[in-house]
């Protein structure tokens, strides 16, 4: 019971801490914001994204159609709408893929250290050498395009970020009194791995996870804008920046309505991200 | 009668959360020109809040000075503002001040030159070429020789008790009439922290400048200060000349303090006396004595009459804020139980751990390949056993090793030569997997109960790791009777197992680290440096228990501790270790009353004793230098260059351990 009433107590804490900033909380606001749109695109947007009606293409914005058509006749705003479950799901997903391997990558080196861990750093240094775009696009050509590449592709460039993190975390604490107390009590090297060092490494992790999903997403955008992101007729915000481009200076809306909701979302995630590393890093705590 | 520096009735509070701490309240102290005054407290008894009140070097918000008079000279130093330019003329000028770790508080990016000369050149009126001069003049005085080639080093390039030097020798550049001393010696091994306070005493009595040492070390305030003010939470609890003190305590904490620490020259049957823990606390805390729920001695007045003031006791210029008087504390004593412990084990004759020969080397490393360019015998060629049921204690400043012999012992450190028998089991020949069944019967408690407890896990759970990992239990129900039975053993409430551990003090800490150990049924345990953490009144708790416990149980220990009031309390068998070497083994008493090593006897009478009388009797042995470093272990006789009695072979030829009998093994060429 008492663990339960702590816990919460914990999280009352931590949320008070974290909202001390205001802008955090507008942060926070714009994520969730997103998020609630995401999850209900089919019970907020007005029309059917996919619903082409070429009488209406290019047309301006209107009352039924707040945004505007694209070419196709198209509903802009519907598309933006779905295009945000679009670029929150490859987000999370991608990021949720680097963070889990790049987690165990670097739990295991930084443990195991020696050969293993020079290895895994050397390849982690090879990778991260390569160009971000030159990167993904070269995945790009070995995956083919589509949601579920583009997030393998997303996911796989920024796992260096994850080990190189992990790594040095679990060098931290590895030779500690208490993973030393544990190794003295006779447990096994698994258990000290996942029941113990994995925990306390996990904060500035959540940091960073944070953080990502907010790079992530913008660069899905630049991936679609290049071509390489999703296939066509799916809504996304990249590749609607990429349709609309070509009409910047006749129909702005095209091109800046997606773009303006990129901004807004990483924007939105990096204060997030910023706000919980003031809380979560203990040599900053204080200073706000 | 005007005094140098008099401060009354300062108050100072932090806010932290929006909960504002008075972290000290009231406080009235005087020193005069060239005296010697000692602040004793624990951690968090306000000693050092206040002194930084003094020089206004409290950092608001969310600290705050509330009010009181600070009078330097006749000047009100608490009407200046914080940093306007009358404070910085006092801040180095009037008062220097020494902090407590020598480590950090000198600049590392600056050369030790410029940061002595800074505050000559902005106090005085001298030039930089006189500043220099007068730089060496200090590095002189404070015994850093080849002054005038060092000033130009910086600060990674001393040794912890030459960077103390240094601070003392930048708290004196500006001729100040005061030195503010902020526990200058803590984070000093025991022959260095002499050195340090014979220096500061010499160099202050020279200048006839007065000294003002704060620190929780009774011994030390014995030794070195004409009068004493005893502080408990934030509030003077008692003030007085030292020998008054220490002859008639007349607080009751005071008197807790002296009864729970061990003297070097104790008895061996003493039982150290606790303070008790807080019990009972009062509905209307603020206005009771602070020591009230600890104290052993309350009565009705005590809860009903608010806050005691100081009042003179007996002696002149003594004074107490405790209702009750000595004579009535007196009284009160004799009721209580006797301090005399019973020794009721019977040590086995047969040993339950050796070591032959351990040897240990750390590679070091170099350059891009890592290769190898050299080592560091960390441990060298050790050898000595334990008897089943007795605790040996191994004693050393710190980089003598005696850390690497316990984590050897324990194989967390894996590459040594040598032998380790436990039990007859070889352990250094065992296989990781074969070993990790032997594991639960040794087990350790360690120095720091704050790193040494995943912050993550509940106490609980902790506790009952190694039942699970070694299914020690069948059931969950017996999991859950004997994790409640482990928490009762070391004296805390089952009901606190779900707890974390930032939710226990530093004490219940340790005491979790102890039910830790204790979980597997072990029948060694090696405690290394376990009290060295807590606090004055918190060590002879966990002292007393580990003594129960090895009766209750009959553990054996091996105690490793730098501080040999402690292990001579403790130990039955103790090992003097310098440099990796262990240079005297010998039965407990037999130690103390017949030292042979020239180490040895330098360390005893390093230790003060916390008694003035005693202390004015004692000789006084001051190594010359430090605890040399390992890489440039001196040929010959580890202890060669530091011994006062050295001699030619000593320096060329490795002294080898021979038996003097009663079980007095010495590594001196002196007895061979």
């Amino acid at each position: 019971m008492s663990e339960i009433k702590h816990y919460l107590t914990g999280v009352r804490k931590f949320f008070k801490r974290l909202f001390a900033r205001r802008i955090v909380i507008f942060g926070a606001v714009i994520v969730a914001f997103f998020i609630f749109v995401a999850l209900f695109a089919p019970l907020i947007s007005p029309h059917d994204p996919y619903k082409q009606d070429l009488k209406l293409s290019f047309a301006g914005p209107s009352r039924e159609y707040p945004l505007g058509n694209d070419e196709l006749g198209r509903d802009i705003l519907s598309r933006l709408i779905y295009g945000a479950r679009t670029s929150l799901s490859i987000g999370f997903v991608a990021v949720l893929i680097s963070a889990g391997c790049g987690i165990i990558l670097g739990l295991v080196a930084g443990y195991v250290g020696g050969a293993v861990n020079t290895i895994i750093s050397r390849v982690m240094d090879a990778l991260m050498s390569i160009p971000p775009i030159m990167l993904s696009l070269g995945l790009g050509i070995i995956f083919g395009s589509g949601m579920t590449s583009l997030m393998i592709i997303l996911g796989l460039s920024t796992i260096p970020t994850y080990t190189r993190l992990m790594c040095a975390q679990v060098l931290a604490i590895r030779n500690s009194d208490y993973i030393n107390a544990e190794r003295v009590l006779g447990a096994s090297n698994i258990r000290i791995m996942f029941s113990h060092i994995l925990p306390n490494c996990l904060s500035p992790i959540l940091v960073l996870f944070t953080m990502n999903i907010g790079g992530t997403i913008l660069a899905e955008a630049s991936l679609s804008f290049l071509g390489v992101g999703v296939k066509p007729p799916m809504a996304s915000w990249g590749a609607m920046v990429n349709e609309g481009y070509n009409r910047l200076i006749t129909n702005p809306v095209f091109a800046l309505a997606p773009g303006i909701c990129i901004m807004l979302l990483v924007l939105g995630f990096n204060i997030l991200g910023d706000g919980l590393r003031d809380v979560l890093d203990p040599r900053l705590r204080g200073s706000i | 009668m005007k005094h140098l520096l008099q401060v009354d009735n300062l108050s100072v509070s932090f806010c932290i959360d929006e909960t504002v701490i008075k972290a000290v309240n009231d406080v009235s102290y005087y020193i005069d020109q060239g005296e010697t005054v000692g602040i004793v407290g624990e951690s968090g008894s306000g000693k050092s809040v206040s002194q930084l009140a003094v020089l206004q070097l409290i950092q608001t918000p969310p600290g705050s000075i509330d009010g009181g008079k600070v009078m330097l000279e006749g000047e009100n130093l608490l009407e200046y503002p914080a940093n306007g330019p009358e404070m910085r003329r006092v801040r180095g000028g009037k008062i220097g001040m020494v902090f407590q770790e020598p480590m950090t508080s000198l600049n590392p990016v600056k050369t030790i030159g410029s940061q002595i000369m800074e505050p000559i050149m902005i106090h005085t009126n001298l030039n930089e070429k006189e500043a220099m001069e007068r730089a060496v003049e200090l590095l002189r005085l404070v015994g850093i020789p080849d002054a005038e080639k060092r000033l130009k080093e910086y600060p990674h390039q001393f040794s912890g008790g030459m960077r103390q030097r240094i601070m003392i020798a930048i708290a004196m550049a500006g001729n100040p009439k005061l030195i503010i001393a902020d526990e200058p010696t803590t984070a000093l091994d025991v022959t260095t922290q002499a050195q340090i306070l014979e220096l500061l005493k010499s160099v202050t009595v020279r200048n006839n400048t007065a000294l003002l040492i704060i620190t929780h070390n009774l011994g030390i305030v014995a030794r070195y200060a004409q009068r004493i003010y005893v502080m408990y939470a934030g509030r003077i609890v008692e003030s007085g000349r030292t020998e008054d003190i220490f002859a008639h305590p007349s607080h009751p904490y005071t008197r807790g303090l002296l009864n729970a620490i061990p003297r070097l020259d104790d008895r061996k049957d003493r039982k150290l006396q606790p303070i008790d823990p807080p019990s009972g606390i009062p509905e209307n805390i603020d206005n009771c004595c602070p020591f009230l729920p600890r104290c052993r001695y309350k009565c009705d007045r005590c809860y009903n009459e608010g806050i005691p003031a100081l009042k003179q006791t007996a002696e002149e210029g003594h004074f107490s804020a405790c209702y009750l008087s000595r004579e009535e504390l007196d009284e009160m004593d004799k009721n209580k139980e006797k301090s005399i412990r019973i020794d009721c084990r019977k040590p086995a004759e047969d040993n339950i751990l050796e070591i032959k020969k351990l040897t240990v080397r750390f590679p070091i490393k170099r350059g891009i390949l890592q290769r190898k360019i050299g080592e560091i015998i960390a441990v060298d060629n050790v050898s000595f056993s334990i008897k089943r049921g007795e605790t040996f204690g191994l004693v050393g400043e710190s980089g003598c090793g005696k850390t690497t012999v316990a984590r050897s012992i324990l194989r967390l450190i894996t590459d040594c030569e040598g032998d380790i028998i436990f039990n007859s089991l070889y352990l250094n020949r065992m296989k990781e997997s074969e070993l990790r069944r032997h594991r639960r019967k040794i087990q350790m408690i360690f120095q720091d109960p704050y790193s040494s407890l995943n912050p993550r896990k509940s106490a609980g759970s902790l506790v009952g790791e190694s039942l699970k990992i070694h299914k020690l239990v069948s059931s969950r129900q017996e999991y859950e009777r004997r994790v409640d039975e482990l928490f009762s053993l070391v004296g805390l409430s089952p009901s606190w197992k779900n707890r974390v551990p930032h939710e226990f003090s530093g004490g219940q800490r340790q005491r979790l680290g102890i039910a830790r150990a204790l979980s597997t049924n072990p029948e060694l345990i090696v405690c290394d440096e376990p009290i060295s953490a807590l606090d004055v009144s918190i060590q002879a708790q966990i002292i007393n228990l580990l003594e129960d416990l090895q009766q209750k149980l009959g553990l054996t220990y091996l105690f490793i501790a730098h501080d040999l009031s402690v292990v001579k309390h403790i130990s039955d068998t103790i090992g003097v270790m310098y440099l990796g070497n262990i240079v005297e083994i010998a039965p407990c008493e037999e130690l103390y009353e017949n030292p042979m090593h020239p180490y040895t006897k330098a360390l005893l009478a390093a230790v003060p004793i916390p008694d003035p009388v005693v202390e004015k009797e004692r000789e006084r042995i001051i190594l010359k230098g430090e605890v040399v470093s390992l890489i440039n272990r001196p040929s010959g006789c580890c202890f060669c260059d530091r011994c006062p009695e050295v001699t030619d072979i000593c320096r060329k030829q490795a002294p080898t351990a021979k038996d003097h009998g009663n079980g007095h093994y010495v590594a001196c060429h002196k007895f061979d």
